[in-house]
């Protein structure tokens, strides 16, 4: 499977090989209107995610430090220490991206379009992202909210500073300087955090369902009222949100930046379908695949409770998944109305993509819920989120099967109109069925999970 | 009535139960052993939550192989690490436990108001489940597992973290409890099995090497520990 990894990370850059090499014979001047800068910029964003979820995971949020605490051992060692296991990672990621782009560029004798400054950008990149994603880690389990409002606020000017450090290199220092004061800040603050994150007592609050249950059965009802608690009380709903708002943008945004000129006739037909198809794939992931994944492994410890009740598998994986399907239901169809409403504004494309949608979420929430069921992660990692690799397999034929119960709906549609909107019902149909056929098989996968 | 009929369990090459025969009626038994001895593994059997390798249970007549949901609506279980949904109350927790084992919504008030009261954790019912001491959490978990009043009831080292008082309640209601319904209890206290325990059993490496009422298998010993280890020693490592 490592292996794979590698073909895919190899494959994505000599597409991004080939898309240079061609808009440098064509002579295409900004095939796609994104400066370097902006590019840079996008990689410390995502150098600073990776650390921040590197860091939650073993600092703030690390239970087991208590024995290291507990150890004669200073308490700028353990910081600092995991601090430099998070920023080998960001660097470790850099030197295998460029290495790996320089080696396929040697191969392929293609042209090396970058300037050189940009890998040692990227380079600092790399180390800023792993300061800031640190301190955020830190800065994020501060209280009271005042207070973390004030560290936030210190946290942003980072990213301001490195934008402008991008352009200007004198102010390269300041912005170094600055990132190390951020984990001098994170370090001091960092017992609060941590024993904020571990056993900061939170006000329950009360969150009456007034949406309707669409449920009989008292237990199901119980159950899924439970769930609706993980994901209010875990502030699920805003990431919901979240993805819902970035699915839309991405669209506008790809719409901003796509070369329309070379499109015309049959290839932009398809091209506006696969950027609803994109975003609404990256929103299904999200928001039904990987939260059905991880609906029976976040139970973690508490398993038992549920295990040795009077309840058949089905029930359980129903109820736990009622809500992931209820939120997608709602979300996927909003993603995928972006470009309809934006660009089109035809009543037909609006009834096609409401019921695609709505199809997507079944057939997504489906395979989810089975996974979830067949490859149970009680690892207490992320709210039971299943290893990388599964997660990527069930994602994979998460992709073939909204492909086939989505792709031929659109073929038809595109010929005739109400014959695609009655095929997409269809496949809605179908995919209801795949949902209620996979509660069924996870149900039974549930049953024999021995723990 | 509690029926093993040569349980035996493996994980992998390990053999953590081996070929266990037993039968409990009414009353308290108390399964002791060392640590790793089985003690949890049987009791996570006879609860569904792992498949015996070979071998099947009898709980009130139904096999655990092929009924297990009757075999669930029969029981109630308190594991050996009690650990409840974070996201939850206790008070909401408990209100999960009840309507998963059917318990009316009016019963369900009650007992949990007099097991509350009982266990002394009634100002923490509306607090989150993960911030509850180790020692609440086993009080919580204890209620759950008595909450709907079930026939046979399994217990892994009941009184772990509690405080002496509730030490001392939560012994005396097992006790009582086991006046009418059968209780499974796993520990390694053997004075706690001394002071309620009908019958015993020990069990040493997966095998059960001693079992019957309690003056049985003390014998001439002056105490259940002294009886234990003369046991334990007497099979050898």
């Amino acid at each position: 499977m490592v292996g794979w990894f590698f073909v895919l990370i190899l494959a994505g850059e000599w597409i991004i090989i080939q898309l240079a090499s061609v808009s440098s014979i064509l002579k295409i001047q900004n095939l796609f209107p994104i400066s370097y800068r902006e590019i840079l910029e996008f990689a410390l964003f995502i150098f600073t995610g990776i650390a921040y979820a590197s860091s939650l995971n073993n600092l703030v949020k690390a239970r087991k430090l208590v024995w290291y605490f507990s150890q004669p051992m200073p308490l700028y060692k353990i910081f600092f220490g995991k601090f430099l296991t998070i920023l080998w990672l960001c660097l470790g990621l850099v030197a295998f991206a460029l290495g790996t782009m320089t080696s396929l560029i040697l191969v392929l004798n293609a042209p090396v379009l970058l300037p050189f400054d940009f890998g040692w950008k990227l380079i600092a990149c790399s180390v800023l992202g792993a300061t800031g994603g640190t301190a955020l880690s830190v800065f994020a389990y501060l209280m009271p909210y005042t207070k973390k409002a004030v560290y936030l606020y210190l946290h942003s000017m980072l990213y301001l500073g490195a934008w402008y450090a991008l352009e200007i290199p004198l102010l390269v220092p300041v912005v170094i300087l600055y990132s190390i004061l951020l984990l001098g800040l994170a370090f001091k603050k960092y017992l609060d955090a941590w024993n904020n994150a571990i056993v900061y007592v939170k006000r329950p609050s009360k969150y009456d369902l007034k949406i309707p249950l669409i449920i009989r059965e008292r237990l199901i009802k119980k159950l899924a009222y439970a769930e609706w608690l993980f994901i209010v009380r875990n502030n699920e709903h805003v990431s919901i949100l979240l993805v819902v708002i970035f699915a839309i943008a991405g669209q506008i945004l790809a719409l901003q930046v796509l070369p329309h000129e070379y499109l015309s006739g049959i290839y932009a037909r398809y091209t506006y379908a696969g950027i609803a198809g994109t975003a609404l794939y990256v929103a299904a992931s999200m928001l039904s695949v990987i939260s059905a994944l991880s609906v029976v492994g976040k139970d973690t410890q508490a398993f038992w409770a549920i295990k040795t009740a009077p309840v058949s598998g089905e029930n359980v994986m129903f109820a736990k998944t009622y809500w992931v399907l209820f939120t997608s239901m709602i979300a996927l169809p909003i993603v995928l109305l972006a470009l309809p409403i934006y660009m089109f504004r035809k009543i037909p494309l609006i009834i096609f993509v409401i019921v695609s949608g709505i199809c997507a979420t079944f057939v997504s929430t489906a395979v989810g819920t089975w996974g979830a069921a067949r490859f149970p992660d009680f690892s207490t990692w992320y709210r039971g989120s299943t290893d990388i690799v599964t997660t990527y397999n069930v994602l994979m034929l998460a992709l073939v099967l909204n492909v086939i119960f989505l792709g031929i709906p659109l073929q038809i549609y595109f010929f005739d109109k109400v014959l695609g909107i009655l095929s997409a019902i269809f496949s809605a149909d179908m995919g209801a069925l795949l949902y209620v056929y996979a509660c069924k098989l996870g149900g039974k996968y549930y049953d024999q999970i021995e723990k | 009535m509690i029926e093993c009929i040569s349980l035996t369990k493996k994980f992998g090459n390990f053999l953590a139960l081996s070929d266990l025969n037993l039968t409990i009626n009414h009353g308290v038994f108390g399964l002791l052993g060392t640590n790793g001895a089985g003690k949890t593994t049987t009791i996570k059997i006879l609860v569904t939550l792992l498949k015996p390798t070979s071998g099947t249970a009898k709980i009130g007549g139904y096999d655990i192989r092929e009924n297990p949901i009757e075999v669930k609506k029969r029981i109630g279980y308190l594991p050996e690490v009690p650990m409840l949904f974070d996201h939850l109350t206790g008070r909401e927790f408990l209100e999960l436990m009840g309507a998963l084992r059917g318990v009316s919504e009016e019963k369900l008030e009650k007992r949990i108001e007099f097991l509350g009261k009982l266990l002394g954790i009634t100002d923490y019912m509306d607090v989150l489940c993960s911030v509850h001491s180790k020692g609440t959490r086993q009080k919580f978990a204890f209620a759950s597992a008595v909450l709907h009043e079930p026939d046979y009831l399994f217990l892994d080292e009941p009184l772990l973290g509690m405080d002496p008082k509730s030490w001392a309640i939560t012994k005396d209601y097992i006790k009582k409890y086991g006046e009418n319904h059968t209780v499974f209890l796993s520990t390694h206290i053997t004075l706690l099995a001394e002071a309620i325990c009908d019958t015993v059993g020990i069990i040493h490496r997966g095998k059960l090497v001693a079992s019957g009422k309690l003056k049985e298998v003390m014998g001439d010993a002056h105490s259940l520990e002294e009886a234990f280890v003369s046991e334990i020693d007497g099979v050898g490592e």
